[in-house]
Parts: structure tokens; C-alpha cells; sequence
């Protein structure tokens, strides 16, 4: 027990220095080796007979590379070292060791988690509650600075920054489509990979089909705006159309266009791809749930005279609900978070914003960083109760 | 027996609805530019109509022929000549030759209806005739002293389809440094969250420490907090460092004013922000991983005397490969793919290929074939790493969305 309370006392010490020596040797190991290996590289360069700008990137890129690794990868080692230097072999030392060691093992992880993810959400939080404030002297007014502006101080506003926020349209532009999207998407994707899953499981050919379906969760977001933009643009000659989806429509009397611009129903086109995107993962999660459906229940009711249709809505779908709950909610954060696919095709045109393009169009465009951060705190409001469910679903799984 | 080819076909449909889009890609980035532009990849492999404006030779080319002023020639010739020597000098790849049946052909390019083949017009007081295969009379009664002379014409074009578009995208400088940044960015943001993770998740796993699973607990739920709460506060944060690394520079004196001033956006600076990103899901992923080791292994290498980091790097990391197979594919395919990170955070405008694809979608509205390839290049390596990987990318979705979280 006092060996206990000696190693904890002293054991923060250790840890403080061990980290202090770490977080010094390593960027400067980082930096030695680069300057180093810089002159390996120019030498290289001379040597080589490729073209020098291009073999000089591509050295740049190897060093980067081989550097960066090895940075990460020394810590684990010298700071293991010094655990075992600063702790000593005595058993108190062992036990300190021991007390040290999980702390070294998830310190990297820890502080990068804090200094990326918890600290910059707080101050996010606090950011958007805060504006410049015109300075006003003793009688109310504003004062204003010799170039005749007005004198600003920074200071806490409350809830402005969300007042300005929602009496903006293009707030409640951006609104509506994000809660279309969470609508349409999500259950657009179950429906399809469901679909997908069962028909393909009673098919010889379902796994190539499957696999077919599943290559577009690995290209990006603005590939698969290109990819689309094929179907649904709009242009070509008298003769011809550009979109495939011009081609198909015209001949039926509709005007060709380009569908994604369209007022409102944009949206829908944008949310296409979305779905196109992932329904492959819903269809892997739903085809790996169907295959643990005990085989037992559907032959009973196979027995008992209920149809195809009944089996699959009152013996499969109830046992694979779980299954749907997980596709459901991972797809609602990934819809909220979509950027990529209207900010590459409509440039923020104010009825195809998302809650992400209104925050990247207010921080860049406007320059307004605490409106900025008032619309990511939305953001982050809207996904607090996807994320309450899921922690209780996470609880009562780990209890049963 | 009905229902089974409802089955089929449902399930062609899908297959087909689902395939389409790339073979569109595919097809519309081996095409000519006038092609892809004027008609749709699902014409791609056929013959189309295309109006061409063609020239002919001016008076270098006159000939006396009984009494009359005869210039002839084939269109198409002179043409891919012109487009041949062009691309020469600007050193570009071999153009596609402008082939194929003429339909009709008029006086200027906006009127390329106006005469059929066999028919004659009058073009600057001179009789032009044009047969199908393009060659062309022009006969004067006057010696004609003017320059070349543009006509219109409808050609029924076979299909042009090559690989110009991907050696035009190679030998552009812009694209191939992309490539490259896109190589830098991504290899580093894989491999070290990986390193950093797989640590934190063994001693999450097999280390007791104080608030072990409070802290857990935090790692998982902040998996779906949105990134864009971050990136003002990160910005801000790189902004300071570089003004101390500034200060710095010139408390040291080896540079002077605006040389001192160190870049806020860097490649590291991205690097760190991806591998703190991608942390919670990587130690989400590999702590379910490594808590399912058999307990008797690592205890007995325990007893042995073996310490954690040898018992990590020894048993623990060779038996999680699988999941660290998992978690590289998810990282890998993300920051490849990734925008939005690479443009609040990344070191220059133009630095990786979404960027590059992004722009060129507003820039490239009439060079759709070199837009086409290039988002093609731009998915290749995902694809390539996907495919070759598929089964632990699956084993990763399983593990990382059945099990909760």
C-alpha cells in the first residue's frame, strides 16, 4: 500500500518528464532528418537523368513520407526507453513502469483527440457566442476611429450570431434540404440494399451483382459528380444531347436541362448520387444479417402456409431490425456531413445549400467565423439525438 | 418459375441502372473533344453527324488548269496537317484524326447545310464542289488572291476513341503534381494514425488504468461528432504556431521582413489534422479487434517476462492485421478521397485531385472528355487499393457499424 502511494506520487513526474523529452527529441529528430537527408536529395537529383522538378517532388514526397513514419513510430520506442531509464529496475520502479506504461501507450492518441476534436468543439461553442461589439461612449453612440469606421471590441453576444444565422434565408434553404436529405437518403438506401441483399442471396449470379453495386463506395464524392454529371447535363447540338438523361426525356416532350440546377427538384438529383454512393454499404450489412436469420423460423412458417411476402415482413425483417437501426443511423451522420457533392456541382446556389456548404460559404465567402461556427453548433445539435440513441442502443447491447 | 425471372430481372436492372454511370466515365474520357461535346458516351461507339468547319487552301494553292483558276485538295487532309503540326508545337499528344463521309457542306461554318454532295455553290465568285471522301474544287474564271477559306460542313464521323485524353492529363503539370501531393497527403495520414491507434487500443484493451473506460466511452462517441465544429479553431491554431515559427525565424536573423513569415497551411499540419480525424475510428475499430486476442496468449507472454511494447510489437500487431487492414482501407480511401479537409487545411489551392476534379466540373464545361479522364485518374488508386482489399473493407464495415457505434 505505501508503495502504491510512493509510485503514484512520483509517478506523474516521471510521466511529465518522459513526455517533455519525447516532445522535444522527436520533432527535432523529424527536423535533423530532413535538413539531412536534403542533401541526399540534391545529390540524387544531380545524378538522376529524370527531369529535375519532377524527380524533386517525387524525393520530396519519399523523405515526407519516411520521415513522418519514422517519427511515429520513435516515440513508441524512446519513450519505452526512457520509461525504463527514469523508473529504474528497483520494484517500486517496475511498479511504476507499469503504472506509466498504458499512460504512454494512449497519450499520443489522447492529446491529439483533445487538441483536435475536444478542445476545438468547445471553443467552437464559445466562438459562437461571440461578435464585435461597437465601442459606444457615454452617451450611446457609437465612437468611431479617425478613417471614420466604427470601433469594435469582442465580446459576448448571447444568442445574435444564431438570430442573425436564422434570419437569414439561406439558413432555412439550407435547412430544408439538409432535413430532405435526412429524409430521402437514409431510407432510400435501406429500401435499395434491402432489395438488393434478399433478391441477390437467391440468385447464382447475386455475389458478381453485389460486388458490381459495391465499387462506387470507393471513389470520391466529386468522381461521382463527374460520373453524373454525364446523366443528368444538359447541352449538346440540334442533333444531339450531352445528358443521358436529356436524351431519354426529350423525345417525351420535356425541356432539356440541366437536372441538377433545377429549382427544388435538384436536390433530389444531388441526392441520387448519394444513394448511388451507399447503397452498396447498406446492401453488405443487410446481406451479412440475412445470412445469420436462423434457418429454423422460416421453415416453421414455410410450415405453417404464410407466403414468401409474409415470411420475409413478420419472420426475416424482425430479426435483422437491428441491422437496420445501425445502416440508418450511420447513413444519417454521414447525410449530414455531405459537402462535397453540391458544393462540386452547384457552387452554392442558395437553393442547394446544406448546413456543411452554408458553413464553408459563410467562413470563406463572408468571412464571418462566429456565424460560421453558429451554423457547425446547429450541425452538431442536429446530430446530438441520432447520438443519444445510439449510445443507449450501445448500453443495452453491452448488457445483454 | 415466374418469380425467378421477376428475380433476374429486377436484379439485371439494378446491375445495369448501377453500371451505367462508369461506363459513361469511361467511354466520354477516350473521346475527341468535339464528340464529347456535342453528343452523348451512349454514341461514343457510333457513327455521328458532327458539323466541322474545314479550310481549304487559299491562293498558294491556285493551279492554271485550261484557262481556269483551279484550287483542290482534300479537306481532311489539310486539316489533321494543321492539327498535327499543332500539336508538335505545343508539344501535346497526337490528335484524332477528323475522318469519315461528308454529308453536306455550305459557305461559312454556321451554314453547313446549304449544298449535298454533288451539288456546287458559289463561294467568293468561285464554284466549289466537295465530294464525300472530302475532296474538294474550287474553280475561279479570275486568278484568285485571297487567303484559305473556311466552309462548313456535316460529317458522318465514325467513332474517336484513344487514350489521348490520359497522356494530355499526364503531361499536364498541374494533374501530375496533384498526383503526387495526393500520394504525400494520404500515405503518412494512413500509416500514422495507424501506428498511434494501435497502441491506444491495446492498452484500451489490455492495460487497467484510471478512467479506462470513461475515456473509451469519449474516443466512440466522439466518432460522429461532424469535423466542421474543428476547422475554425485548427485554422486558428495553425495560424498561431506559424506566427511564433515567424517570430522565431527572425529572433534568429537568417532572413529578413517577409522571408521570416512561415506558411500556416503545411503538409504536416494536414497530416496531423487527418491522423487526429481518423483516430476514434481507427481505435474503435482495432480495440474490438485486439479485446478478442485469446487472453491465455498474452499472459502467458507475461509470465515470460516479455514487456507490452514487446508483447505489441511481437504477437499483438501480427495477429491484428486483419483489422489493421480494415481501418488502412477506411483512412486510405478517405483522405484520398477527401475535399473538404485538403481545402480548409491543405498547404496550396491546386494540392490534390478533388481539388483539381472540383474546379475543372465549373472550368472544363466544353472540355468534358479531359474532365472525364482526369476524375478517371483520379480513381484508379481507390480503386485498385478497393478491389485488391475488398474483403477486409467488408470485415472493417462489419465490425465497425454491427457491433454498435
Amino acid at each position: 500500500m505505501a508503495n502504491l502511494v510512493v509510485s503514484r506520487g512520483s509517478g506523474i513526474g516521471q510521466l511529465a518528464i518522459n513526455f517533455v523529452v519525447v516532445v522535444i527529441l522527436l520533432p527535432l529528430f523529424a527536423v535533423v532528418s530532413f535538413a539531412l537527408t536534403s542533401y541526399i536529395s540534391d545529390g540524387l537529383i544531380a545524378v538522376l537523368p529524370f527531369n529535375e522538378v519532377a524527380t524533386g517532388k517525387l524525393l520530396f514526397a519519399v523523405r515526407a513520407v519516411l520521415i513522418a513514419l519514422a517519427t511515429s513510430f520513435l516515440y513508441f520506442f524512446l519513450s519505452d526507453f526512457f520509461n525504463r531509464q527514469l523508473c529504474g529496475a528497483s520494484s517500486i520502479g517496475l511498479q511504476l513502469q507499469e503504472k506509466n506504461q498504458p499512460w504512454l501507450f494512449v497519450g499520443p492518441a489522447l492529446i491529439l483527440i483533445l487538441l483536435f476534436l475536444v478542445f476545438p468543439a468547445l471553443q467552437t461553442l464559445w466562438l459562437s457566442f461571440v461578435n464585435d461589439i461597437p465601442v459606444l461612449d457615454e452617451g450611446g453612440e457609437a465612437i468611431l476611429n479617425d478613417a471614420g469606421q466604427t470601433v469594435t471590441e469582442r465580446g459576448f453576444v448571447w444568442f445574435a450570431n444564431y438570430i442573425h444565422l436564422i434570419t437569414s434565408e439561406d439558413f432555412w434553404f439550407a435547412m430544408r434540404n439538409s432535413v430532405l436529405w435526412l429524409m430521402v437518403v437514409p431510407t432510400t438506401c435501406i429500401t435499395m440494399g434491402m432489395i438488393i441483399a434478399v433478391v441477390s442471396d437467391r440468385l447464382s449470379w447475386g455475389t458478381v451483382a453485389k460486388s458490381l453495386i459495391f465499387v462506387p463506395l470507393a471513389i470520391s464524392f466529386v468522381g461521382a459528380a463527374v460520373i453524373w454529371r454525364n446523366i443528368y447535363a444538359g447541352g449538346g447540338t440540334e442533333t444531339y444531347e450531352v445528358g443521358m438523361l436529356n436524351a431519354l426525356l426529350t423525345p417525351l416532350g420535356v425541356k432539356a436541362q440541366f437536372w441538377y440546377e433545377v429549382n427544388f427538384w435538384g436536390n433530389f438529383f444531388m441526392m441520387f448520387i448519394m444513394i448511388w454512393i451507399q447503397t452498396g454499404f447498406a446492401m453488405v450489412l443487410f446481406s451479412a444479417a440475412l445470412r445469420g436469420v436462423s434457418e429454423e423460423t422460416i421453415e416453421a412458417a414455410r410450415i405453417d402456409g404464410a407466403n414468401e411476402f409474409q415470411i420475409f415482413f413478420r419472420v426475416t425483417l424482425p430479426q435483422v431490425y437491428g441491422t437496420i437501426i445501425v445502416v440508418w443511423t450511420t447513413l444519417l451522420i454521414l447525410v449530414l456531413k455531405v459537402f462535397d457533392i453540391p458544393y462540386a456541382l452547384t457552387a452554392n446556389k442558395p437553393d442547394k445549400l446544406l448546413l456543411a456548404t452554408l458553413m464553408e460559404q459563410t467562413r470563406t465567402a463572408q468571412r464571418e467565423d462566429e456565424i460560421a461556427a453558429a451554423v457547425a453548433i446547429i450541425l452538431m445539435l442536429t446530430i446530438i439525438p441520432i447520438m443519444l440513441f445510439n449510445v443507449w442502443r450501445f448500453r443495452r447491447e453491452s448488457q445483454s | 418459375m415466374i418469380g425467378r425471372t421477376l428475380l433476374n430481372v429486377t436484379l439485371a436492372l439494378i446491375v445495369i441502372f448501377w453500371v451505367i454511370p462508369f461506363v459513361g466515365l469511361l467511354i466520354t474520357s477516350l473521346r475527341d473533344t468535339k464528340h464529347a461535346n456535342e453528343t452523348g458516351f451512349w454514341r461514343g461507339l457510333t457513327t455521328n453527324e458532327i458539323g466541322y468547319s474545314l479550310k481549304t487552301q487559299g491562293q498558294e494553292g491556285v493551279v492554271e488548269q485550261d484557262g481556269k483558276y483551279v484550287i483542290s485538295g482534300n479537306l481532311f487532309d489539310i486539316r489533321n496537317e494543321y492539327d498535327r503540326q499543332l500539336s508538335i508545337e505545343n508539344q501535346d499528344a497526337e490528335p484524332f484524326e477528323v475522318e469519315g463521309k461528308i454529308l453536306s457542306f455550305g459557305a461559312s461554318a454556321s451554314n453547313p447545310t446549304q449544298a449535298q454532295i454533288g451539288e456546287s455553290i458559289t463561294v467568293r465568285e468561285g464554284t466549289l464542289t466537295v465530294e464525300e471522301n472530302g475532296d474538294y474544287r474550287w474553280i475561279f474564271d479570275e486568278p484568285y488572291t485571297k487567303n484559305a477559306k473556311t466552309i462548313g460542313v456535316i460529317i458522318d464521323h465514325p467513332p474517336t476513341i484513344g487514350l489521348r485524353n490520359y497522356f494530355r492529363a499526364f503531361s499536364d503539370s498541374k494533374i501530375f503534381d496533384a498526383i503526387i501531393n495526393s500520394f504525400i497527403v494520404t500515405i503518412p495520414a494512413t500509416i500514422v494514425p495507424i501506428t498511434i491507434a494501435a497502441f491506444a487500443a491495446y492498452a484500451f484493451s489490455w492495460m487497467s488504468f484510471p478512467f479506462r473506460n470513461i475515456i473509451f466511452a469519449t474516443v466512440v462517441a466522439l466518432l460522429i461528432v461532424p469535423l466542421q465544429l474543428a476547422f475554425i479553431p485548427v485554422l486558428s491554431m495553425y495560424a498561431n504556431i506559424a506566427s511564433w515559427a515567424s517570430a522565431l525565424n527572425e529572433w534568429l536573423g537568417n532572413c529578413q521582413g517577409t522571408q521570416c513569415e512561415v506558411n500556416a497551411k503545411t503538409f504536416s499540419g494536414l497530416w496531423i489534422a487527418h491522423t487526429a480525424f481518423g483516430l476514434p475510428l481507427a481505435i474503435y475499430i482495432l480495440r474490438n479487434y485486439i479485446m478478442g486476442l485469446p487472453k491465455e496468449l498474452l499472459e502467458s507472454a507475461r509470465v515470460d517476462g516479455a514487456s507490452h511494447l514487446e508483447i505489441f510489437v511481437k504477437l499483438v500487431a501480427p495477429l491484428s492485421l486483419p483489422a489493421l487492414a480494415s481501418f488502412a482501407i477506411f483512412q486510405f480511401l478517405w483522405v484520398w478521397n477527401d475535399l473538404l479537409v485538403a481545402l480548409i487545411l491543405g498547404p496550396s489551392d491546386d494540392l490534390v485531385l478533388p481539388i483539381i476534379i472540383q474546379k475543372q466540373i465549373g472550368t472544363f464545361k466544353s472540355e468534358l472528355e479531359r474532365l472525364n479522364a482526369n476524375a478517371f485518374i483520379s480513381m484508379i488508386v481507390p480503386l485498385i487499393v478497393f478491389l485488391s482489399l475488398q474483403k477486409y473493407f467488408v470485415r472493417g464495415l462489419l465490425t465497425g457499424s454491427v457491433k454498435g457505434g
